[in-house]
């Protein structure tokens, strides 16, 4: 559980933040959200879908890193193995929500239960008197933009859903020395329905930004193979 | 012009209750009333005259029915304070609460196994599933997931679609508002806020308009009759007699109260309850904020003052705080339902006792055919107001019957309960099934009718729950499938082990589907 706390220079005048990379909290899925800006980095490395959040049912953007729900190929130990590290793996622990009294309204939070925060270790968030250090600046600009990239993220699935963009059907995997297997729960970006989609439509997917992301995710597909060979590769590596 | 040609171009639906407006949604969208040149569907709803404001149970066809009409199913549930129905329990059904563990047993909506295909039920009254495991269980997980309080789908589960099938219950008065909103808005349904003060007939007989206190005359050329148990355009102005069942069901009158829940995150029961009481039952219905409960009772056997303080000490009510409403029920139906250009549907056509929550399914039924045999022109409305009558007079008489196999299997002692089971209170085509499932399971054969109401499974689940007496012995060897049989009961048990082990519980995902809402992929 986070807690989310709202910045305050003189309750958090002697916080430190320690960024660090979580891959190894990556060790044990197959699924990472990924951002819309993501999928053209990504989809270079591993198949990008969709699929839906166990807690809360939400579909949202996935790269689809192993076969198996525990099953992470491009993780080894806490060592990301591929080129693009998803933001998800980047995670602050400072938080850009809305205002309560005013949506409009940006208020950057920390999470004070992340083990990155602390009054040991990493750059300080305010100075001695108070003031914002260059480190808070930029960290709150990059919140406002995580946000962003949320909101654009969330906007895309509901239009792909509304237009039914997404289908889902299973893949079948056969690995070189065991039974094959179906993987479920996946959603993809129907091919066919893009292109029977009607001009006012497609057109407001290129107008909204969509289309790239749209292609990055079905060109991505091919890359199911490369994780197939990751898989037998790594099999064969530890035998 | 020839009288029988004309074209029907106007529906007139008066009354704005559960049954007007779920039939107007079903029948704008059936008929595209979007569209030009459609035919057009008007609803008259009476600003003064309330609706009954109770029938809060429903069956599995509800979901086929709201995704018929295009309603999202987590606009429905929010909206309505809906919650998920897994079936019925009954609990003191077979015999009074005074013995030391009160008996109760479910009819629930899914089996793991489809009776039609292989039927289990005669495998487990020969013992083939074991000695003490009751049928409900030997044959669904629906039971013990009930028992655990667990939801009958996940988040993750599309809309409308289930793990294990369900329906909802509902609040009556929000759902009707929900459905009204849909019909103005998205279906091209007109509304008339207007009392009907009189119905004008020509002079073959059939309805022409409606004249309203407030905006004159509305004219049409089929009406359909939701005004409640008023019957205001069969009953009143087609004079189309009512046929009373209070010989075979008894029970006449009801006491519905609201009870709060205990807190905002109470456990809610995925099943409706019904309890036994010394004159009727009680029925009682978890919604997202409160409880709705009843008592349904039979004034020849109890007085209202009793029947009041059992409800009150069912809900637990001793200071008397809650109010309670008091409805008299018409039991019964009309000798016809659709007389030339008048339908009825809803309470105005017949209503008995909603042990089964039969009435809201058979408005879906309803609603469902007129708009499948819809009629073009008042020449064709003659065959399908045969076919129409036929079709639920056969409906009514199979839901009479079935209501009633639940108290006639009953040893309870009570006068009520005795006069329950006094053979001529009891239906000839009751009697008929009986006998011969006293030494034959029941078969699809039973079941082989469209327009049967309620499913084959339903039935083993209220016989056998009940502990009706069946001799197989006899016949035992032509239930030779004894391995397949042992089988299907060991996957049943791994089956439910599995699929309980994965549902949410029922709170959790109401108030899931509160904040997130289901994904319609
Ligand atoms: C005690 C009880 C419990 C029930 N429980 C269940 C259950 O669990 N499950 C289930 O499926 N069913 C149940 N029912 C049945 C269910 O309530 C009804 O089938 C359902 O609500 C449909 O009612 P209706 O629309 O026909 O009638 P009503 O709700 O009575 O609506 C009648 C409408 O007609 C209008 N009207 C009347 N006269 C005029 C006029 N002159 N001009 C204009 N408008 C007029 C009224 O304003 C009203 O809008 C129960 C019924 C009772 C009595």
């Amino acid at each position: 559980m986070t807690s989310l706390v709202a910045l305050n220079s003189d309750a958090h005048r002697n916080l430190m933040i320690d960024i660090q990379d979580q891959v190894d909290v990556a060790k044990k899925h197959n699924l990472l959200p990924v951002f819309m800006v993501e999928f053209v980095p990504s989809a270079a490395q591993c198949p990008v879908v969709f699929a839906k959040n166990h807690e809360t049912g939400q579909i949202r953007p996935v790269i689809m890193t192993g076969f198996k729900p525990d099953e992470n190929l491009f993780c080894d130990g806490d060592k990301w193995l591929g080129r693009y590290l998803p933001a998800s793996l980047r995670p602050s622990p400072l938080i850009a929500m809305p205002d309560k009294n005013n949506d409009e309204k940006l208020v950057i939070c920390v999470d004070e239960k992340s083990p990155m925060v602390s009054t040991e270790k990493g750059e300080r968030i305010f100075d001695d008197e108070g003031n914002q250090t260059e480190f808070l600046k930029a960290q709150t600009q990059l919140a406002a933009e995580m946000r962003a990239h949320g909101l654009q993220t969330l906007e895309l699935v509901e239009t792909l859903v509304e237009f039914e963009l997404l289908k889902t059907n299973p893949i079948s995997v056969t690995p070189t020395n065991a039974p094959p297997f179906n993987v479920t729960g996946l959603y993809f970006v129907d091919e066919k329905a893009l292109g029977e989609l009607s001009p006012e439509k497609l057109a407001e997917l290129r107008d909204k930004g969509y289309l790239r992301a749209i292609y990055a995710s079905l060109m991505s597909l091919h890359r199911l193979d490369d994780l197939m060979r990751r898989r037998t590769d790594q099999e064969t590596e530890a035998a | 012009m020839n009288v029988d040609e004309l074209r029907i171009e106007q529906v007139v639906i008066v009354g704005g209750g559960t049954a007007g407006w779920l039939t107007a949604c079903t029948l704008a969208k059936n008929l595209a009333s979007t569209q030009p040149g459609a035919i057009q569907v008007c609803v008259v709803e009476s600003p003064d005259i309330p609706t009954i404001g109770v029938g809060e149970g429903t069956w599995p066809t509800m979901r086929r029915t709201l995704e018929n009409i295009g309603l999202d199913e987590t606009e429905f549930i929010r909206e309505c304070s809906a919650t998920f129905k897994q079936g019925s329990q009954f609990i003191n059904w077979k015999q009074s609460a005074n013995t030391d563990q009160p008996h109760a047993y479910y009819n629930l909506f899914s089996s793991i196994y489809n009776p039609a295909d292989f039927n289990l039920a005669p495998y487990w009254a020969l013992g083939h599933a074991g000695s003490d495991i009751t049928y409900a269980n030997a044959v669904s997980a629906q039971g013990v997931a009930c028992d655990r309080g667990l939801a009958p789908k996940k988040i993750t589960t599309r809309s409308y679609d289930a793990v294990q099938s369900y329906a909802y219950h509902l609040d009556a008065g929000k759902f009707a508002e929900l459905l009204k909103r849909h019909a103005t808005e998205k279906l091209g349904v007109r509304m008339v806020a207007a009392n009907v003060t009189q119905v004008n007939s020509d002079e073959d007989g059939f309805i022409t308009d409606v004249d309203t206190k407030e905006h004159g005359k509305l004219s049409g050329q089929l009406f359909v009759d939701c005004t409640g148990f008023r019957s205001l355009l069969l009953g009143d102005t087609m004079q189309i007699p009512f046929k009373d069942v209070n010989d075979v069901l008894l029970t006449d009158t009801a006491m519905a109260v609201q009870v709060p829940h205990a807190s905002k995150d109470a456990d809610i029961a995925c099943v409706t309850k019904a309890t036994a009481q010394e004159a009727g039952w009680i029925w009682d219905i978890g919604l997202q904020n409160r409880l709705g409960v009843g008592h349904v009772y039979s004034s020849a056997h109890i007085s209202d003052e009793k029947a009041e303080q059992q409800l009150r000490t069912y809900c637990d009510d001793l200071s008397g705080e809650l109010s309670v409403r008091k409805i008299k029920m018409r039991v019964g139906y009309r000798e016809k339902f659709w007389h030339k250009n008048c339908v009825a549907i809803g309470l105005s056509a017949a209503f008995v006792e909603p042990l089964e929550a039969s009435a809201i399914f058979l408005v879906e039924a309803a609603g469902n055919m007129l708009s499948d045999l819809f009629p073009r022109t008042r020449r064709a409305m003659a065959h399908t107001e045969k076919k129409f009558n036929n079709s639920f007079r056969f409906r009514w008489d199979k839901t009479i019957d079935f209501i009633k196999l639940h108290y006639y299997l009953s040893s309870r002692r009570d006068p009520f309960w005795r006069e329950n089971k006094q053979s001529e209170t009891v239906p000839d085509s009751l009697l008929e099934k009986l006998d011969a499932w006293s030494q034959h399971p029941i078969s699809k054969y039973d079941f082989s009718d469209t327009n049967e109401p309620f499913p084959h499974e339903s039935y083993q689940y209220i016989l056998h729950g009940m502990g009706f007496e069946q001799s197989l012995q006899s016949s035992a060897p032509t239930f030779a499938q004894v391995a397949q049989a042992k089988m299907y009961f060991a996957n049943v048990v791994k089956a439910t082990e599995h699929i309980c082990r994965d549902l949410p519980s029922h709170r959790s995902l109401i108030d899931k589907v509160c904040q997130y809402g289901f994904q319609k992929i």
